[in-house]
């Protein structure tokens, strides 16, 4: 009943929009699925035709807080615990551990951390190897559900797939009739702020961290719009900091700032400066 | 095209380039002078020469001839004349470079079968394929790949020839080239060096490749007596196989083989999976062969693929898909539950109500409408009250699609509920279900404290016939909730009331009057032309574009120029809502804008133009529509594609056959839209069909046999006595294999009578005679 067309005309316009907002591309293959999320979000929002959610998103929206509320609404939140472990693990064990034994302290930043399984891995790791309070993590993401979600700290049964690390979700994962809760300890070390990754002014006040961790977030935009991200980021980087990016990802096209180097198998993205 | 080539060149390159501009101009153009630029050290030079020479057509063929025939001077000057001849459009290349083949060095030969494969020259295959016999394993290798570029199976014997001979040169290419063709013949050849460890891997790869049933039994006989390694690549070949039969729509064919011949060695495919690296084809086959046995180990497995095979698998063994649905992977279950159509599931899909993830409660609500649960109606109430709007609408749908007696007392009940959610829900039904009886109860939800809970009431109330109606729209009109007076303003142009919508043009909500100026369009009265004309000027962006897509609903001669000025709006959406009004005028101003805006920077402009344009009958409109195949932005190559499959023309349908033969990718939406069956498309590929040669008579046969449709089969049977031999063999072919009824006998008959031997031979083949 909540089913709206959206016509190959109707599809540009709203790609577009969300682009806009968020930075997220959908491409024509999208189309099905953006319309089963937009017919929820305008019927929802009393629009019987989307020619109309249109409108009002376009013209009567004037701080742009529909907009953003579609956008949060449909946005991918799909990630689990201890998503492609070895590159956290590289990244801790390796890189932020010797960081810290030289300098003492390190910040990282989980960029786009949907519902928080990412950051609570990380904070995880690093407790294992006894480094958690001398770490400060900062985890954004532009949904406010989702950083609500992330902050709770209890994540749904799917957060934990076949071949997690038993010992490590033993150790600090509670799972309940409630779902699946992170220990308190783990869920105090983590700051989740929001942050769209496609307006500098957003993460302006984040300060620099050693660490930027960006996976599955990237593979959602066009080139253009990575070239843009990947600027935001590299301006938030340390001089010797690192980019992570998800294994299907390749910033090696984009010639910025950033070189890759292969440690352990992972491949991290260091600034030139 | 010079300044950007300038961009690369030095000053001594573009002052050369500059003088083969020169000589491109002259009359007569000194092609002697072209001919030497093939030998300058710059390749910039040389490509400015290989155009110059392409460019001059038959004038300058058979100097290009003559030079690779008996000047070639550099390796670089050879490869630039070769490159000149390829891209040539003379009329007579074609002739001129056949007759290199019978060149005395096979140098030349083997340039001239490479130039003639390049572009596809069908009318050398007969040429290519008796070179496959020259004693130069280079000009034989040469002409093989040419026959695998150029297609069709006009050499197919020659082909199984080269393969027997188990010359390590010829019998891979030949494999490769012959296989693709799809022609049953090479199956024999192909399956006879399954025995041979040097060929086994590639003979395997090829019979996939051939896209054939008859391929499976090989693959199975090879199965049976081995193990280990070669069951991943008989899984990879039965994936391409599945593939390869889709392009003449024979894949159900190809999977019913499978599974009948193979299911019986599933525990292989099984073994094999878990040492595999690469897990997907095993995954792939185990879906077509695979038992409710097979689910645990697809289940475990963690790719993508492995829930597409359990999808494939639960499609055709209920047992299967009774386990995915009680899995306790989310995956499964939600891979399941679109699959869910009989009796026997509904109690697990009602089981999967309560899951955790809204995604499988909203799809367990859409399956329970599916297989007609009726006893389902209670849980799916309770469904209304989900937090997940998705959830609560698919419940909505659901009962609304069950409709069982008693539904509208039901709602009533509803309207009741402490919950704001069953309520708003509890509306929609109403609106759905339209029950004259539910007039008071709607009423009553017009005073509720959710200011949507009243808007939605409004709105449900135009279903109902009750003849109270008009007035409770009048009096909803006329609230202190902007949202109420737009949804009533919205109802009454649905009743025709005309003197509550007029009244809306003046309300102070531009929502109001966006919708007023909507159902003023609605009612589509000229009368209120000049009403609508003043909104132009409103302060609200959407209420002007509101009035313009009203205005283009009145067909007046005022409201035609108010389009056309708005046509050149600066805004995007004012232009597009003009667009739609022009479209409907099919006049040449009317093409003349929509060709305009179809060049718009703005993307979506372009496709409302295209859209525009499909209605239009001008020529330039298919031409632009045709142009938009090839556009930069996959969404207007998209777009463009389902306009056209709109049109049911003769010149739309030469179009999109145009299209295809330049597409080779099979997978490309434009095969599929070729193969969309439509009564002239279908009378237009046949028609060509029966004169075509080797390489358009599969593609065209191929294109009827994807359609399915009884139509396309009777042409298909139709081009068994078609002129073309060609035609007759392919049509044959395709009809066996996608088990048309009669294709046996058909081509039974035509083994044994028809006047080609090609022709005989392959039916032949494909009947295993």
């Amino acid at each position: 009943m909540a089913g709206l067309e959206l016509t190959p005309q109707l599809f540009a316009i709203f790609a577009s929009m969300i682009e806009d907002v968020c930075g997220v591309y959908y491409r024509a293959s999208d189309r099905s699925l953006l319309e089963t999320k937009l017919s929820i979000q305008a019927v929802e929002a009393g629009f019987a035709s989307l020619l109309d959610y249109y409108y009002k998103l376009r013209y009567d929206d004037p701080d742009g807080a529909d907009r953003r509320a579609l956008v949060q609404a449909i946005l991918v939140h799909e990630t689990y615990l201890f998503r492609e472990l070895p590159a956290l693990e590289q990244l801790v064990n390796g890189y932020l551990t010797e960081l810290i034994r030289e300098r003492g302290r390190v910040r990282v930043w989980s960029a786009a951390c949907s519902t928080g399984e990412e950051p609570t891995t990380l904070a995880m790791l690093l407790d294992r190897r006894g480094l958690l309070d001398r770490a400060e993590i900062v985890a954004t993401d532009i949904s406010a559900a989702a950083l609500a979600k992330a902050a709770a700290g209890i994540f749904g049964r799917r957060a934990l797939r076949d071949g997690h690390p038993r010992e490590l979700a033993a150790r600090y994962l509670d799972v309940t009739p409630r779902g699946i809760i992170a220990s308190p300890a783990i869920r105090a070390a983590i700051r989740f702020e929001p942050a769209n990754l496609t307006d500098p002014a957003s993460v302006a006040n984040l300060g620099i961290f050693d660490a930027i961790v960006c996976r599955n977030v990237l593979i959602y935009f066009r080139d253009e719009q990575i070239a843009r991200v990947l600027d935001l980021l590299h301006d938030r980087l340390a001089a010797r900091g690192v980019i992570v990016v998800g294994v299907s990802e390749s910033l090696m096209r984009f010639g910025t700032g950033i070189v890759c180097e292969e440690r352990g198998g992972s491949f991290f993205y260091r600034s030139k400066r | 095209m010079t300044a950007a080539r300038d961009l690369h060149l030095t000053t001594a390159e573009r002052a050369r380039v500059d003088h083969v501009d020169l000589l491109v101009a002259s009359d007569p153009v000194p092609i002697g002078e072209l001919l030497a630029v093939l030998d300058d050290p710059s390749w910039s030079v040389r490509r400015a020469g290989v155009s110059a020479l392409a460019s001059l057509g038959d004038d300058g063929v058979a100097e290009l001839c003559r030079w690779l025939g008996e000047v070639r001077t550099t390796e670089h000057g050879i490869a630039a004349a070769i490159d000149a001849l390829v891209t040539s459009r003379g009329a007579t290349t074609n002739a001129a470079v056949i007759a290199l083949c019978g060149h005395p060095q096979t140098p030349v030969i083997e340039d001239a079968a490479r130039i003639l494969g390049r572009r596809g020259a069908s009318e050398a295959v007969t040429t290519l394929g008796a070179l496959l016999a020259h004693p130069s394993d280079n000009v034989a290798l040469a002409a093989i790949e040419a026959l695998g570029a150029i297609g069709g199976a006009g050499t197919v014997e020659d082909l199984v020839v080269l393969i027997r001979t188990r010359n390590f040169f010829r019998t891979f290419p030949a494999m490769q080239v012959a296989a693709r063709t799809g022609d049953p013949r090479v199956i024999g050849a192909l399956a006879e060096l399954l025995d041979d460890e040097l060929y086994r891997p590639e003979a395997i790869r090829a019979l996939g490749h051939t896209g054939s049933a008859l391929a499976v039994a090989p693959l199975t006989a090879l199965v049976e007596r081995e193990a280990g390694a070669t069951v991943g690549v008989v899984a990879e070949a039965l994936t391409e196989l599945v593939s390869q039969a889709a392009r003449s729509g024979a894949s159900s064919q190809v999977v019913s083989t499978v599974h009948a011949m193979l299911a019986p060695l599933r525990d292989r495919f099984v073994v094999a999976l878990a040492t595999a690296r690469d897990r997907v084809p095993l995954l792939n086959v185990l879906g077509m062969i695979g038992d409710a046995g097979t689910l645990a180990v697809l289940a475990g497995s963690p790719e993508p693929a492995a829930v597409r095979a359990i999808e494939v698998l639960a499609r055709r063994d209920e047992d299967a898909l009774l386990i995915a649905l009680a899995s306790a992977d989310p995956a499964l279950r939600l891979a399941g539950l679109p699959l869910a159509s009989s009796a026997r599931v509904a109690p697990a899909v009602r089981a999967a109500l309560a899951d955790d993830e809204p995604e499988i409660r909203a799809r367990a609500c859409e399956a329970l409408a599916r297989i007609g649960d009726v006893t389902a109606v209670d849980a799916l109430f309770a469904m209304l009250d989900d937090p997940s709007p998705r959830v609560g609408h698919a419940a909505t749908a659901a009962i609304g699609a069950l409709g069982v007696a008693g539904t509208a007392a039901r709602v009533i009940a509803v309207l009741r509920s402490g919950s704001t959610r069953v309520r708003r829900h509890a509306l929609r039904l109403v609106a759905y279900l339209g029950s004259d009886g539910l007039f008071d109860a709607v009423v009553g939800a017009l005073g509720d404290p959710d200011p949507r809970i009243a808007e939605l009431a409004v709105a449900a109330l135009v279903s109902l016939g009750d003849p109270r109606v008009d007035a409770t729209l009048a009096t909803a009109a006329s609230s202190a909730s902007e949202t109420v007076r737009a949804a009533a303003v919205r109802a009454a142009g649905q009743r025709r009331l005309e003197s509550i919508v007029t009244r809306g043009l003046d309300d102070d909500s531009a929502r109001v009057r966006y919708c007023a100026c909507q159902a003023l369009g609605q009612l589509g009265d000229a009368r209120h032309s000049a009403a609508l004309v003043a909104r132009l000027a409103d302060a609200a962006p959407q209420v002007r574009i509101a009035a313009i897509e009203a205005i283009a609903r009145l067909d007046t001669p005022e409201t035609w120029q108010i389009l056309v000025s708005v046509a050149h709006s600066q805004n995007p959406d004012e232009q597009r809502a003009a667009l739609i009004g022009i479209a409907g005028h099919d006049q040449p101003v009317a093409t003349d804008i929509l060709l305009a805006a179809a060049r718009a920077p703005e993307l979506a402009t372009r496709l409302f133009a295209l859209s525009g344009l499909v209605r239009s009958r001008d020529p330039r409109a298919l031409v632009a529509l045709g142009a938009a195949l090839h556009d930069d932005h996959e969404a207007v190559r998209d777009a463009a594609l389902s306009l056209l499959d709109e049109r049911d023309d003769r010149e739309t349908s030469e179009l999109l056959l145009a299209t295809a033969a330049i597409t080779p990718d099979p997978a490309a939406p434009i095969h599929a839209a070729v193969s969309r069956a439509r009564p002239i498309r279908i009378a237009t590929i046949a028609e060509r069909l029966a004169t075509a040669d080797a390489v358009e008579a599969r593609a065209l046969a191929a294109a009827l046999g994807r359609m399915a449709d009884p139509r396309a089969t009777a042409a298909l049977f139709g081009a068994l006595a078609a002129p073309s031999a060609a035609a007759r063999r392919e049509a044959a072919l395709t009809l066996v294999a996608i088990g048309a009824p009669g294709a046996i006998a058909a081509a039974t008959d035509l083994a044994r009578r028809d006047p080609d031997p090609d022709v005989r031979h392959a039916c032949a083949a494909a009947v295993k005679l």
